[in-house]
């Protein structure tokens, strides 16, 4: 018969239930287990963590499992919160800019329509610009050469005005203006003339510095360099 | 009809203590020959679980198991009662002969029956052990477990390697394999009582 001890020090249970036993231990125990209860809890209890690690092992459990970070999770939450912060701006500033433009759209609309309709109301009503307290002189290349064109400037007038029509081939582009006395000095130089929509410069030419004389205007381009016109032009005090 | 009782008393000790049953078995035996009908009750509650246990373990099939428990207890009483038990102490040995022989019949009377049929493969006996508890214990078990440990015990229990191949693969030496089974019984032990305590939808496995 089989003691407690011997069974406890050879590892009887694990072996019987493992089938690892020869046939007259194993007779032996199982003669033993009919008769000895607690030795009959130990068979099961060892057949159950048998079934147990083998269901393990089959599902996987026995597997070292994967290191668990446990600071990913705050840190996709972060990295998403963060996410959602921006993409939320990002939302909020392309809505505002949206409105924005819009208003700007608007504006220009009105403005553009405005504009226009000055443009049409311009267009059927034809340049005064001799009326007026302003002097004017209208310079024309198609005039002999030798008459000047005479303009009489008050006394109180601060300013006077050149008309100068340039020739309908000539360029667009940045012009300029140089007007010297009879002695060949130069007194004004303007620069940074644009033709106007009737083809012509409009330049105001200060009263003070033409006292009664002859003057020369030369229409310059090409920076300067190139002299697209000359006119004469008198003036006289009133 | 009795199945193997749940685990309850002495599940708890680590060293296997002393039975008193050994000494009952002639007192027994001489009860149930007097005539005493409790004595033939007592023979079957103290037997009953523990055929049936070892007849699982011999033919795999709890309907079979559960037949030759039945027929070696009738065998056993008839025998007792006729008095053909020449040592009563020796009782369990007796049943466990009776139970053999009873095996040995079914195996012959199955052969001459179904010789052409072909035996599907046995399961294993663990699979009638195998509940909700015992996974939910186990799995508890293992997430107090080293990932070496739970290694081994997988190595150990179900690849079956030999001890050495573990300590190599393992680099768990020898004289700690006993400690670590030890340990992880204990472990599986505690949760199953635990868990036990707490089923109380009877998820339990019963073997009969």
């Amino acid at each position: 018969m089989m003691t407690h001890e011997q069974i406890e020090a050879d590892e009887v249970i694990e072996r019987y239930v493992r089938h690892q036993l020869g046939e007259e231990e194993r007779r032996a125990f199982e003669e033993h287990v009919l008769d000895c209860g607690a030795c009959f809890e130990r068979v099961q209890e060892m057949e159950r963590f048998v079934a147990g690690v083998r269901y393990a092992s089959q599902a996987g459990l026995a597997a070292a499992p994967a290191r668990r970070r446990f600071w990913l999770a705050p840190a996709y939450a972060f990295a998403l919160s963060v996410l959602l912060i921006v993409s939320g701006v990002w939302i909020w500033r392309l809505h505002a800019s949206a409105s924005l433009l819009a208003s700007q759209k608007q504006t220009l609309a009105r403005e553009l329509a405005r504009s226009q309709a000055e443009l049409t109301a311009l267009a059927h009503q034809p340049p005064d610009l001799a009326a007026g307290p302003l002097p004017l002189a209208i310079l024309d290349a198609t005039r002999a050469a030798g008459l000047g064109t005479e303009v009489t400037v008050p006394s109180t007038a601060r300013e006077f005005a050149l008309w100068i029509q340039l020739d309908a081939e000539s360029k667009d582009g940045e012009l300029g203006i140089r007007v010297t006395d009879g002695s060949g000095r130069i007194v004004e130089t303007v620069e940074g003339l644009h033709k106007n929509r009737y083809g012509a410069l409009a330049v105001e030419l200060p009263a003070g510095k033409f006292p009664q004389g002859d003057y020369t205007v030369l229409v310059l381009g090409g920076n300067g360099h190139r002299v697209l016109g000359q006119y004469l032009v008198k003036v006289s005090a009133k | 009809m009795a199945g193997l009782p749940t685990m309850g008393e002495g599940a708890t000790r680590d060293s296997i203590p002393s039975s008193p049953e050994c000494t009952a078995d002639a007192d027994l035996v001489e009860r149930i020959q007097s005539g005493d009908t409790a004595a033939g009750e007592m023979l079957y509650r103290r037997y009953s679980a523990r055929l049936y246990y070892l007849a699982l373990v011999r033919v795999r099939s709890p309907q079979d198991a559960e037949d030759i428990r039945s027929e070696t207890l009738v065998r056993v009483l008839s025998a007792i009662r006729d008095r053909q038990l020449r040592t009563p102490a020796a009782l369990s040995g007796f049943c466990l002969r009776t139970l053999d022989y009873v095996v040995l019949e079914m195996y012959r009377k199955q052969k001459r029956t179904e010789p052409l049929i072909e035996d599907a493969p046995a399961p294993s006996i663990q699979e009638y052990f195998l509940d909700d508890g015992v996974k939910a214990a186990i799995e508890r078990t293992f997430a107090r477990l080293k990932p070496r440990e739970r290694d081994f015990l997988r190595m150990y229990y179900y690849d079956e390697l030999p001890k050495e191949e573990i300590a190599r693969r393992t680099g768990i030496a020898g004289e700690r394999v006993r400690l670590l089974k030890s340990r992880a019984l204990k472990s599986f032990r505690e949760m199953y009582l635990r868990l036990g305590k707490s089923d109380t939808k009877g998820h339990r496995k019963s073997l009969v």
